[in-house]
């Protein structure tokens, strides 16, 4: 009996298992190209919403420092000087560029022009140089978030009147500052110097991002080294029984529980029992600590383990104990994995914010923290804030807000990326 | 057969002490085979393999005659394994490695970028080192590549493919009666009798056989020996070995590989009684390898 | 933060004392002879000078604490009529009274009182620590550096303190569980001794309007979790229908189709997905994916809210798209290359031996990583706090706004608690219903892909 070439190889399978082939195939690719189109999207509206809060607009005035407005007596005292009328300087100096009667009807309209708080500036400088007072001098003050939102062209000037942010008469005025030049786009400063405030042209992140830092402080004095230990103990000391695997479920589980639950501990037990201060970067500090925690267990357990048990019997025939070989050997040759790892956590607890809604770190905080156990808010819960806010200017400012948090997070997986390929040992 | 394991172990134990005298005991059993087929099956023409650039096949070319069994040995690394994989292209499934020349399969090139890789595989079959049966049961693992192929269409059909089949690879009386069981429920020796039921259960007119006997115990080894012996009436099969003796014994040619090289390629008798190449017979007697 | 350093001193100087004194006992600097380096001579005095006088300490402390607390309380006029948050506002004042900014509230006589007498018990208290403290860390040092000699193995005694010190750190794991546990628990016990537990499981009606006086209208809020869990299944659900599909077949395409080159830029490209925080995703979705799909929707007559199910869904299913490709990923790659053989060389193309051997060999560990999924989803907080609604709502329809437990959870406690009230303690009840359902299915989920991972190990 002779073999017989079955069939013809030449002659395709049936055209019916070609197109599923083919179907599959592109089901598989079509998924790809729509997970990173999202990415892309995403990236984009975020970006293109958000680069414009990274300048802003100025009004350049001449101000009169007016002696009789500021300190009639000329004694220069503090309180004097403290309480001054400023708005009254720059209205003045905004009138007469402008030619218009203080007593025009809308001439309230034209203060507001110039962000609430600009008189701020203007005491700043008086304060820390009382000798201005008397002379006239040109300064850049930061302009009103509706007027900063008309000159990026976020404001359509084709509505009508009523539905505008802004009205004729501003405009007005505005087009006549521009024509004198007046009008100025500068790096918005005040973004990364500020905290946040109700004017939206005048707040900042430095605050929110001064907060998140403490946070992330107080989560790697307490997460790395309490995650590190656990793990070389259940990696390399732990007999295999029932308490040693309980404990490891424990891990496993934890690393998967919601975390809005890690919020809720914090909240009952940091604040209600050991009645630690509510919306305090220690509090925001211990709940990202715990939840971090598995997640470092569980890295620093993969890279242990990585490590191959020649060099754990090297140090061993040494003569070294146990001891002295893991701390000795084996630790340093996994800190690179346990490094990348720690970042890569970090990261995460970074950007996360429903347990510090949980324990109050949302609240409106116009200072920046000093200690850690002072009322602060961090960088993903201001966002979340200024998320809720109806004003353009809000919006812009939230997604530049992101972009700062989301530059943070690419900085830090970039270094854990660097660490992984520089240090990366193949045993 | 008995008597040849022993020899084996002696071979293994004593090394190079023994040496050429080997030779010797093997032919006295007189069973060594040569070629007598005049029909070729597949014609390989300088088939060079390399991954990243590295060689691990070396220009060759050899006649796989029709019907009978084609043995190729060698040390290990010497491109035994890389080599048959061609002859299905199995090597298309991993990345960074080419293959140049030709392999002609009933008169076509079966590098030919027309040939339906798919139609290929169905034609040249191919039992692997370590068995590996899908995570299935017995009888899906038989049906499941005549079900691909449309060769069945109904339930007493695939009932008798799969009887069979395995009644051709010799395992229908031990499983007959779990057909449901899991393939890998079985022991080693059957688990790799299951892929040659597997493998002809679609009739393929050769099939490649990579080591088939390394991961099992010498009585399973000499049942899958016996298994060939019965197949080849059938079916043209070349078979990847690191065990001289059931190269000896099985095969009608014998092909002996080194870094890559085809160094000699004879009948069985010829190659294990009166090597041409120096190499061979140093390899066969155990000097390297 | 004397006490502190005091201690410290004594932990170093026992240190110093302990490396020294076993170089002495020995002659000829001949250190074969003694049982451990000389180090651990000196950490073994470091460690008993500096733990038991810590552990004390906050020992003290942490009693202390309620002790003046009740002391000075008593001084208090009246104190029995006030409630506790009041309490906690009046001790919070008299502290501030001790610490010399009484000027800045009024100076109620019973009050200053008071905080002459907490400045008084701070002074002796702190007084007495320091004491107790640094004598319990002198002592030790004096009897511990005597038992000091050639024989004695301090390697051995430091090395089992470390283990201790490390089995301790892997317990902190099992704390956090039993905190969260606890503090869940009891919370809601006290949240179910004013509304019935049968009322919070089966209730269809969720409203947690609670009047702050009796006679508010509509006093009565009504807890009844099944429309919230629904709308929770709903936007999970929805969720899934994107996730499951894009990330299995991302996963499929890149474990088996992509080059190698390839897929290692796609696969972190798709990871950035996951490392996105959740509060972006939330702005996107309120921002740009409700309005899309409402005007979408009215283009093609449809009404659909901009805070409906089916936004939250989808853009939580493009954040859930990574956790089941990378898995899946993991997973199929886990199947051992030899089946895959098997496959091709009976002559099955790609997607056969892809859908009839390898889903079916990785399918638990496939449907583990979707319950994971699944758990994520459920307890996802801000993108749908962000962008799905607050009224409760029974209803399939994914156009419709629908609330969900983790919504719930963050309304409830954001703002003024009062922790005597069902509004705020209706969350620890909701919070611990999240935990246990999302506790069923992540053990259920490690435990599919732990056999799976054993299958094939």
């Amino acid at each position: 009996m002779s073999s017989i070439i079955n069939n013809d190889i030449l002659s395709p399978i049936s055209s019916k298992r070609t197109r599923k082939e083919k179907l599959f195939k592109i089901c598989g690719l079509s998924a790809i190209i729509f997970a990173l189109s999202m990415l892309i999207i995403l990236f984009i509206t975020i970006f293109s919403k958000g680069y414009s809060a990274f300048y802003q607009t100025r009004i350049k005035l001449n101000i009169n420092f007016n002696e009789e407005l500021i300190d009639p007596t000329g004694a220069r005292e503090i309180t004097t000087l403290n309480t001054a009328d400023y708005s009254k300087l720059i209205s003045q100096s905004l009138f007469k560029f402008l030619n218009i009667d203080k007593n025009h009807p809308k001439s309230s309209e034209i203060k507001s022009l110039i962000s609430y708080n600009s008189f701020l500036t203007l005491r700043d400088r008086v304060l820390n140089d009382p000798l201005i007072i008397g002379k006239t001098v040109k300064i850049n003050l930061i302009a009103s978030d509706d007027v900063d939102q008309m000159i990026k062209g976020n404001i359509s000037l084709n509505i009508s009147e009523e539905n505008r942010k802004i009205s004729d008469f501003q405009i007005e005025a505005i087009n006549k500052l521009k024509s004198d030049g007046a009008i100025l786009t500068v790096f918005n400063k005040t973004l990364f110097t500020k905290s946040d405030s109700r004017e939206p042209e005048v707040s900042g992140v430095l605050g929110a991002i001064i907060g998140s830092f403490y946070c992330l402080f107080v989560a790697v004095c307490i997460s790395v080294p309490i995650g590190v230990f656990a793990a070389i103990f259940l990696q390399e000391f732990a007999k295999k029984n029932k308490i040693t695997d309980f404990i490891e479920i424990n891990i496993n589980n934890l690393a998967a529980v919601p975390s809005i639950v890690f919020g809720l501990l914090g909240l009952s037990v940091f604040i209600n029992f050991f009645h630690l201060p509510r919306s305090s970067p220690i509090v925001g500090g211990l709940v990202l600590a715990l939840m971090s925690l598995p997640t470092i267990v569980i890295v620093t357990r993969a890279s242990l383990l990585a490590v191959p048990d020649t060099i754990r019997d090297g140090a061993i025939a040494l003569g070294a104990s146990k001891m002295q070989a893991i701390f000795n050997q084996v630790l340093p040759l996994a800190t690179p994995g346990i490094c990348t790892g720690v970042i890569i956590a970090l990261a995460r607890a970074l950007g996360e914010t429903a347990p510090l809604l949980m324990i109050g770190m949302i609240a409106f905080i116009p200072d920046t923290p000093i200690a850690i156990t002072d009322p602060a808010t961090a960088l993903p819960a201001q966002i979340f804030m200024w998320a809720d806010h109806p004003e353009r200017a809000f919006v812009e400012r939230t997604s530049a807000a992101i972009l700062i948090l989301l530059s943070f997070l690419i900085v830090m997986n970039a270094t854990a990326i660097y660490i992984r390929h520089k240090f990366e040992k193949k045993w | 057969m008995r008597q040849l394991y022993i020899l084996d172990t002696n071979l293994r134990r004593n090394g190079k002490h023994m040496a050429e005298e080997q030779i010797i005991p093997i032919s006295k059993f007189n069973k060594l085979k040569k070629s007598t087929s005049k029909k070729v099956t597949i014609s390989v023409q300088n088939i060079t393999v390399s991954y990243n650039g590295k060689i691990a096949v070396d220009n060759i070319s050899m006649n796989i005659n029709q019907n009978e069994v084609t043995a190729l040995i060698g040390p290990s690394g010497c491109g035994k394994s890389t080599f048959i994989r061609c002859l299905n292209r199995m090597n298309d499934v991993i990345e960074n490695c080419t293959i140049e020349g030709k392999i002609i399969l009933n008169g076509i090139n079966i590098y030919n970028p027309e040939v339906d890789i798919v139609k290929l595989r169905t034609n040249i079959g191919m039992v692997f080192q370590k068995p590996n049966p899908f995570p299935k049961s017995i009888y899906d693992n038989i049906i499941y590549a005549p079900k691909l192929h449309g060769l069945v269409s109904n339930k007493s059909e695939s009932d008798d493919l799969v009887e069979k089949s395995l009644t051709e690879a010799g395992l229908f009386n031990e499983v007959k009666d779990r057909l449901n069981d899991s393939g890998t429920s079985l022991s080693g020796g059957q688990q790799q009798r299951l892929c040659i039921a597997r493998a002809i259960a679609i009739n393929p007119s050769v099939i490649l056989m990579d080591e088939p006997c390394s991961a099992l115990d010498p009585i399973a080894s000499a049942i899958i020996e016996e298994l060939i012996d019965t197949l080849k009436k059938k079916i043209t099969i070349i078979i990847v070995t690191h065990n001289m003796q059931q190269a000896a014994r099985v095969s009608e040619k014998t092909a002996f590989f080194h870094l890559g090289k085809l160094i000699e390629f004879s009948d069985t008798s010829t190659i294990f009684t009166n090597p041409k190449q120096k190499r061979t017979l140093g390899y066969i007697t155990g000097r390297f390898g | 933060m004397y006490v502190f350093l005091a201690i410290l001193l004594c932990a170093f100087y026992g240190f110093y004392i302990g490396k020294k004194k076993p170089l002495k006992l020995v002659q000829n600097k001949d250190l074969s002879k003694l049982n451990s380096n000389p180090k651990y001579y000196g950490y073994y005095i470091f460690l008993w000078c500096l733990i038991p006088a810590l552990i004390t300490f906050f020992t003290l402390n942490f009693f202390s604490n309620f002790l003046i607390k009740q002391i000075v309380l008593d001084l208090v006029p009246e104190i029995e009529t006030i409630s506790k948050t009041n309490i906690e506002f009046i001790y919070d004042q008299i502290k501030i009274m001790a610490s010399g900014n009484a000027d800045a509230f009024n100076t109620d006589e019973n009050l200053m009182l008071a905080s002459d007498k907490y400045k008084e018990l701070i002074f002796i208290y702190d007084a007495s620590v320091f004491l107790i403290c640094t004598c319990l860390s002198a002592i030790l040092l004096i009897f511990f550096q005597k038992k000091i000699s050639l024989e004695f193995p301090a390697r051995k005694k430091v090395e089992k303190f470390i283990k201790f010190f490390l089995l301790i750190c892997s317990i902190v794991a099992v704390l956090t569980t039993v905190g969260i546990v606890l503090s869940l628990f009891f919370e809601s016990l006290r949240f179910f001794k004013q509304i019935s537990f049968l009322d919070f499981i089966f209730g269809f009606h969720w409203s947690p309007q609670i009047a702050i006086r009796e006679d508010q209208v509509g006093s009565s809020g009504a807890f009844g979790s099944i429309p919230v869990l629904t709308g929770t299944f709903l936007i999970t659900f929805i969720a899934m229908i994107v996730a499951v599909p894009v990330g299995l077949f991302s996963a499929i395409y890149l474990s088996d189709y992509a080059h190698k080159k390839v897929r290692s830029t796609l696969k972190p490209l798709i990871e950035i997905l996951a490392g996105i925080p959740t509060v972006v995703y939330g702005f996107f979705a309120a921002l740009t994916v409700g309005p899309f799909i409402r005007m979408t929707g009215e283009s093609i007559g449809l009404n659909i809210v901009t805070e409906s199910a089916l936004c939250a869904g989808l853009v939580m299913g493009i954040m859930i798209i990574p956790f089941i490709s990378s898995l899946s990923d993991d997973i199929i790659l886990a199947v051992p290359q030899r089946i895959k053989d098997g496959s091709y060389a009976l002559g099955a193309t790609k997607s056969e031996t892809m859908k009839k051997v390898i889903l079916p060999a990785a399918l638990p560990g496939i449907v583990g990583s979707i319950l994971l999924a699944v758990s994520r989803a459920i307890g996802e907080t801000m993108i749908v706090v962000m962008a799905a609604g607050m009224s409760a709502r029974l209803t399939a329809n994914p156009f419709e706004a629908v609330t969900t437990v983790t919504v719930q959870i963050v309304t409830l406690l954001v703002g003024d608690q009062e922790f005597d009230n069902p509004k705020t303690l209706a969350a620890f009840a909701l919070g611990l219903e999240l935990f246990i359902l999302t506790l069923f299915l992540n053990l259920m989920a490690l435990k599919i892909v732990q056999k799976y991972r054993e299958k094939y190990e």
